[in-house]
């Protein structure tokens, strides 16, 4: 929208005809206000969209809406959210019936507790942000801080979150989350990140046979053979073929461990087979996928705990 | 072509002359470098509801002001409690399978009588045949420790890795020690040709008979019972 403009000067006296008055006084005064005016919107504001509104149109297939329904018809969010977890070290269970012997991994659980939510109003998903440990406030950014401040909540050393099925999964904010969240033979997934390996060759990266130790190979002995087809095939590499490179230090999900003890009071979780990463390396352990889901009891609350330890504080001051 | 250059330059002349008496439009210029004059400041509507707060500027909101930052103390801490949970996983279940201890002492390296590397071990199972052999190496791992021992069965070297604190191993008895102190650890040299021993059963045999004399005639199982983990309580 261009300014207004007005002519502030009025002339009462008849002036000379202009080409005898001075350039100067002719040029037209800028004395411009500009308005600022805010305007407050509606808080439900009528949405323009083209596609599928109305009665009895089902929701498009790329939306969002359409993706979370998908998600809880296929029963791929676990009803309740997960816990951070340090791994400790390897070990192993031997059962005192049959002998059989359980290599297990040994985590733990420190002053794990719930953070904030994300909701489908706000964020498009359920999802419960879980944070673990201490750290000292002046090692944590001053947003952060006011983030703790607002959720009441001490600041976290690690804090991911974990996605659940509808608001029923949402623990409620400053909640613990203790070892006996889980139930000793439920199965769980755990997710961290596996050893760097640094820039390996192909060989190790994927697991390629390299070439021949004689028969006229030359300095050749564990690279790759070939890139890819000639003429046929285009002349060139195709993207995402297997080559040599940075190796290890993602993201890695284990399914299907079993929870094999449970130690609330100490917040050890052992948990049989090996869990990806390093010792001291940060676990996300949520139920496992690709069971019915647990059907663990309510553990009881904080306060409670608390009472028979004897401890008088709380999670919330 | 070009018509007569003087009537041009009259018409020319009396366009400039006339040029003033032409309306005048209001010079533009273009947004950016318009001179503006003072922003003015519209008062916010009165009581506005507080739904609508989220969309003003903050500084401009009326509960605006500096909310203090509250760093909330952090809840008990388990791992306080428990520093190393990996040896409280191991020792809980040693006390299970190795409720007297024996076993512990028998491998515990500040034990002088305790097994060494170079030991001749004598190991019996609840299933299966017994073993023995000369004690290549120990790995104290908790409970996981397990001592590996090499023996010649029909001539063939054969090697054997002991769960020490298997509820499947019913006993472990020193037949011989080491002569000397071994000054390796780990004593893999065993397997050369030039180091090996052999087979060790004529010397376990010779042990078994001694034991049987000195306990009394029963020759096999006796020392077992000393060292087979209890039942549970």
């Amino acid at each position: 929208m261009p300014p207004k403009t007005t002519m502030v000067m009025t002339i009462a006296v008849r002036l000379p005809p202009p080409f005898l008055l001075p350039r100067s006084f002719l040029k037209q005064r800028n004395v411009l206000s500009q308005r600022r005016d805010f305007g407050i919107k509606s808080i439900d504001p009528p949405r323009a969209n083209r596609f599928n509104i109305g009665a009895g149109l089902s929701p498009l297939l790329s939306s969002s809406t359409a993706a979370l329904e998908r998600r809880a018809k296929a029963d791929t969010l676990p009803l309740r959210t997960g816990a951070l977890a340090i791994k400790k070290g390897m070990t192993a269970v031997f059962d005192t019936e049959t002998g059989v012997r359980t290599p297990c991994t040994v985590l733990q659980l420190d002053r794990v507790q719930v953070v904030s939510h994300k909701t489908r109003k706000r964020h498009g998903y359920y999802a419960v942000c879980v944070g673990y440990g201490h750290r000292n406030e002046r090692n944590v950014s001053k947003s952060m801080l006011g983030h703790y401040s607002v959720q009441g909540v001490s600041p976290k050393q690690h804090q991911q979150e974990f996605r659940v099925r509808d608001q029923k999964g949402l623990l409620a904010v400053g909640e613990e989350i203790r070892a006996d969240w889980f139930m000793e033979g439920q199965f769980v997934d755990t997710r961290s990140n596996c050893k760097g390996k640094g820039f390996q060759g192909v060989m190790k990266r994927w697991g390629m046979h390299g070439q021949d130790r004689s028969h006229g190979v030359s300095l050749a002995h564990r690279s790759m053979g070939s890139a890819g087809q000639g003429q046929g095939g285009g002349s060139r590499v195709y993207p995402g073929k297997k080559m040599a490179g940075r190796m290890g230090g993602q993201r890695n999900t284990i399914q299907n461990l079993k929870v094999l003890q449970v130690d609330a009071a100490k917040g050890i979780v052992v948990v049989n087979g090996a869990v990806s990463g390093p010792k001291g390396c940060m676990v996300m352990i949520q139920d496992a996928l690709k069971k019915p889901w647990p059907n663990v009891p309510p553990p009881p609350k904080a306060a409670e705990v608390n009472e028979e330890k004897g401890d008088a504080v709380g999670a919330k001051q | 072509m070009a018509s007569s250059p003087s009537n041009m330059r009259q018409i020319c002349c009396w366009r400039s002359l006339f040029r003033d008496f032409q309306n005048h439009k209001p010079q533009r210029r273009s947004l950016v470098t318009i001179q503006r004059g003072p922003v003015q400041k519209l008062n916010l509507p009165p009581n506005l509801p507080k739904q609508y707060w989220s969309q003003l500027p903050a500084r401009l909101r009326p509960d605006q002001g500096k909310r203090e930052i509250i760093i909330h103390k952090p809840i008990p801490s388990r791992a306080q409690t428990c520093k190393d949970p990996v040896s409280e996983v191991s020792s809980s279940q040693m006390a299970l399978l190795d409720p007297t201890g024996a076993r512990k002492r028998l491998f515990d390296y500040k034990n002088p009588e305790g097994v060494k590397v170079g030991d001749i071990l004598h190991t019996t199972f609840k299933t299966g045949e017994p073993f023995s052999g000369v004690v290549m190496s120990i790995k104290s791992r908790g409970v996981d420790t397990s001592v590996l021992l090499r023996n010649h069965l029909t001539r063939i070297g054969t090697e054997m890795q002991v769960k020490v604190f298997s509820p499947l191993v019913q006993s472990m008895e020193v037949a011989q020690k080491a002569l000397k102190r071994k000054r390796r650890a780990r004593l893999y040299y065993l397997r050369k040709p030039k180091h090996d021993i052999g087979s060790v059963d004529k010397i376990v045999a010779q042990y078994l008979r001694q034991r049987a004399l000195l306990m009394g005639g029963k020759a096999k199982g006796v020392g077992a019972s000393r060292l087979r983990p209890s039942k549970k309580k």
